[in-house]
């Protein structure tokens, strides 16, 4: 669900009275042979092998601190020194990878730390967090897993550049104010020429968001994709993620064939990774501007990721505002980013 | 003679002969380098050149192909919004096709469907009493909403649209109407579509989304116009079903109203017909008394214990004694009915030997058959072994029946008594079927009615009283059972009963009653 009513935590907690609860509000929910806008999803697992610590925390701008202190708190509540897994909801509005930085200080550099930035109805505004019996606005909340199972997570988003390279000129954060030392929205209108004009006016509705720009990480030979969510008078592109001054950046194009792959291989990936053991669960973050791209072939990478792991394994997805981990899978690199317009799989072998 | 010396040439000749070679040499080679060297400057800022044309080229070409791909998009996006459209119209046409009345109509109009088809504001209205009411709003509040549904009466331009009885869109209407819808509807897209009954325009339905929103398309319009058809259509339905459904309301009602009145009615009859039996039973009793005084002094007389009477004196005395016997006969049927109707005829139920009772039946009957050499066969299957009855009341229906059929079947007939298996529940049929003359259609209703003799020629001749079939019907019914007739002139009659075999058959068959009457 994308909003939330007052008596919806107090009445699960009542019902299922669960030790630990951590979730957040979705633009909508992905099944196996269903998108659905409304509504709410959860997967209850109940084992005495797997345990979990939780933790909560409200957004601040000293974000490796912020991390750490998320980690630790969810560090305490585990009970025991065997871990897996760190899951991680923020609101929106924590752009900054900064924080995860902060998380391996607690958890190890290699440790497996995915998530998901909450999302509202494709409006960017308000999203909420759920933990234990409350919902919050303006924070994050951990769950780290515990136990001796076999962890998988895996990102993947299928763009390619397009287009000769440009450079961010000027950026503040998550703001880029120019592009070769043109307004940043230009390189909306050099691509899209008409289709870009109104985008100045609320870009979240337009084509330009099928476009997004890629950051050439060059220690991953990869591209970090940043979603527009908003333009400014001055032409500055308001990203979902910070961008770096100096970077190169490309126009960055998919097809639905192209997310339906990046999908299969983000699988494969997961089924690498457990080296043949059958998944438990199947946790699916897709962005929910990827959407936007997909349209009514959401499902399809749903069904895709289930026919590789196993249409018997449970596995719910939701759609993200920001999806958090490696970029590929943990084997293949140490960072973690705060991605935009990727699907994120994780798994519990 | 020392040979004149030679002229050694100056050492600073050759220093500077040298040093002018090397000088030489130095200028040669850079003259040489610097020409080389211009000219791989010259070649790399051509394959720079050469490159950053082919970079700008590819980044044309990447231009076009994103237009390219944006048209693929967006023609994708139609197709994709048009297939989600009609998924959600045709669910949303199913529900409403269904609904029974104008409420569950437009309560199954979700605002869910309109969140699929990408709008964020809903103002569905239809026209009661000649006045629009609001059924269905979403986006706008109350303030809002109160003054479209005035605009919907007073506007000139919504009024014009409602004339013209197609869609109005963003797409397709007036800068003037736009900018008018704009203003009523604060929305910059949106489509605006009359509902259109057969009695004209019941309402209409405006979609739209707020500025900065996505933007119109043509399947948006054509959408949301077969959806005001459709639901034009389902509200027309709705209307009917709704008046159709009150109409039979009406007429359950007033079948109820009937059926209470037939009720009270029964009761009156019944009590009408409790005095008619009284009053028979005792009219019965106080003709008996003198009947048999009149039957006892005839006989008297007829024995000329009084005195010697001449022959044709006898003769009249015995046609009073005859006539008074007929006339005992009558009295007696006429009580026992009247007993039996009143209830205070005891019944002494048992359970009894079917083919004991039916050989009874035969053996007092014989003179009779043999008189008239009829063949009487007994069907009793051996599944039927016993009957729950008072005897001598049930004897009185086989021998009643079997009378009729000795009565009408002419010399060398047959006669059946057939008991069936069980069709009711617990209870044996039987069928008194004879080869006689058979009774008239028109006759078969009347059979069961009191002093109801069919006419012909044998009863003509023949003296009866007419309430030997009551009586037996009578008898039945007090079992619990039922009794017909099915018959063809001149190929014969056949009498069915039904009689309990079990005395829980008996208990467990319900009698129609007063109050099974009111309930049903």
């Amino acid at each position: 669900m994308h909003y939330v009513q007052p008596e919806v935590m107090p009445t699960i907690q009542a019902a299922l009275k669960p030790k630990r609860l951590v979730g957040c509000s979705t633009a909508g929910i992905l099944l196996e042979h269903e998108v659905m806008p409304r509504g709410l999803i959860m997967m209850a697992i109940n084992s005495e092998d797997i345990p979990f610590g939780v933790g909560m925390l409200n957004l601040t701008t000293d974000y490796r601190n912020f991390g750490f202190e998320l980690a630790r708190r969810a560090n305490l509540d585990l009970d025991r020194p065997q871990r897996q897994a760190a899951l991680v909801f923020t609101d929106h509005t924590m752009r900054n990878g900064a924080f995860l930085k902060g998380m391996q200080e607690v958890l190890g550099v290699g440790f497996p730390i995915f998530g998901a930035g909450a999302s509202d109805a494709f409006t960017y505004k308000k999203t909420y967090q759920f933990f234990q019996a409350e919902s919050f606005s303006n924070a994050a909340v951990g769950l780290l897993i515990g136990g001796n199972s076999a962890a998988a997570v895996s990102t993947r988003h299928g763009f390619k550049p397009l287009g000769k390279p440009r450079t961010i000129t000027k950026s503040n954060d998550h703001v880029i104010r120019t592009i070769d030392k043109e307004p940043a929205s230009q390189i909306f209108v050099n691509y899209m020429g008409k289709d870009a004009q109104d985008i100045d006016k609320g870009i979240l509705n337009t084509p330009a968001m099928l476009y997004p720009l890629g950051i050439y990480e060059e220690a991953e030979h990869q591209y970090l994709l940043r979603n527009p969510i908003d333009i400014l008078a001055d032409g500055s592109i308001v990203c979902q993620g910070n961008v770096p001054e100096g970077s190169e950046v490309h126009f960055m194009i998919a097809t639905k064939d192209a997310c339906r792959r990046a999908a299969i291989d983000a699988a494969n990936e997961i089924k690498d990774i457990l080296g043949g053991r059958t998944p438990k669960l199947i946790l699916v973050f897709e962005s929910m501007a990827r959407h936007k791209l997909v349209g009514r072939l959401a499902t399809s990478e749903m069904l895709a990721i289930k026919e590789v792991l196993g249409h018997q394994v449970p596995a719910i997805g939701i759609y993200s505002s920001t999806e958090l981990g490696p970029m590929g899978s943990i084997k293949n690199s140490k960072h973690l980013y705060v991605h935009n317009e990727n699907l994120l799989i994780f798994a519990l072998g | 003679m020392t040979p004149p010396p030679v002229d050694p040439i100056s050492p600073i000749v050759i220093i500077l002969f040298v040093v002018v070679f090397v000088f030489v040499c130095i200028i040669i080679f850079l003259w040489l380098f610097m020409t080389s060297k211009d000219e791989t400057i010259e070649q790399l800022k051509t394959k720079h050149d050469q490159l950053m044309r082919s970079f700008n080229e590819l980044d044309e070409q990447a231009k076009l192909i994103v237009r390219t791909d944006l048209e693929l998009n967006k023609a994708q996006a139609e197709l994709d919004k048009r297939l989600n459209g009609l998924n959600a119209l045709q669910r949303v046409s199913r529900q409403i096709n269904q609904a029974m009345n104008e409420e569950e109509l437009f309560q199954k109009i979700s605002p869910t469907l309109f969140e699929e088809l990408g709008f964020s504001r809903v103002l569905l209205a239809t026209l009661y009493n000649s006045a629009f009411k609001t059924r269905l709003n979403v986006g706008f509040n109350e303030t809002k909403n109160t003054e479209i549904i005035k605009a919907f009466a007073s506007d000139e331009t919504i009024k014009d649209i409602l004339k013209e009885r197609r869609a109005f869109s963003s797409l397709n209407s007036s800068r003037k109407v736009k900018e008018r819808l704009l203003q009523i509807f604060e929305s910059e897209y949106y489509v605006l579509v009359p509902i259109v009954g057969q009695s004209g325009v019941i309402g209409a339905i405006f979609v739209g989304n707020r500025l900065n929103a996505a933007p119109l398309t043509q399947a948006d319009e054509e959408l949301i116009a077969i959806l005001a058809s459709q639901i034009g259509q389902s509200l027309e339905n709705a209307l009917l079903f709704e008046k159709v459904f009150r109409a039979s309301q009406e007429l359950e009602i007033k079948v109820k109203d009937r059926t209470r009145q037939l009720a009270s009615a029964l009761t009156k009859v019944e009590e009408i017909s409790k005095k008619k039996t009284e009053f028979i039973s005792a009219v019965s009793h106080e003709l008996r008394t003198p009947l048999t005084s009149i039957k006892g002094y005839a006989a008297l007389l007829i024995a000329g214990k009084i005195g010697e009477v001449p022959d044709a004196v006898k003769e009249r005395l015995s046609k009073i004694n005859t006539h008074s016997d007929n006339l005992v006969s009558l009295i007696n049927n006429l009580l026992d009915i009247a007993r039996i109707e009143s209830g205070r005829q005891e019944m002494k139920f048992a359970s009894h030997d079917i083919k004991h009772v039916v050989e009874n039946i035969k053996d007092l009957l014989t003179p009779q058959l043999s008189a008239k050499e009829i063949k009487l066969n007994l069907v009793i299957p051996e599944a039927i072994t016993h009957i729950y009855i008072d005897t001598s009341q049930a004897e009185r229906v086989f021998i009643n029946l079997l009378s009729n059929a000795i009565k009408f079947t002419p010399k060398g007939g047959t006669i059946t008594i057939e008991a069936a298996p069980q069709l009711e529940e617990g209870y044996a049929t039987f069928n008194v079927t004879d080869t006689g003359i058979g009774i008239p259609e028109d006759d078969l209703k009347k059979l069961f009615s009191e002093f109801f003799r069919v006419d012909n020629e044998i009863n003509q001749n023949v003296k009866g009283t007419g309430l030997g079939l009551v009586l037996a019907k009578n008898i039945v019914q007090a079992h619990r059972g039922r009794i017909w007739v099915k018959s063809q002139v001149n190929v014969g009659t056949s009498f069915y009963f039904t009689l309990p075999t079990t005395v829980e058959a008996f208990d467990a068959h319900k009698e129609i009653t007063k109050e099974s009457l009111q309930n049903a």
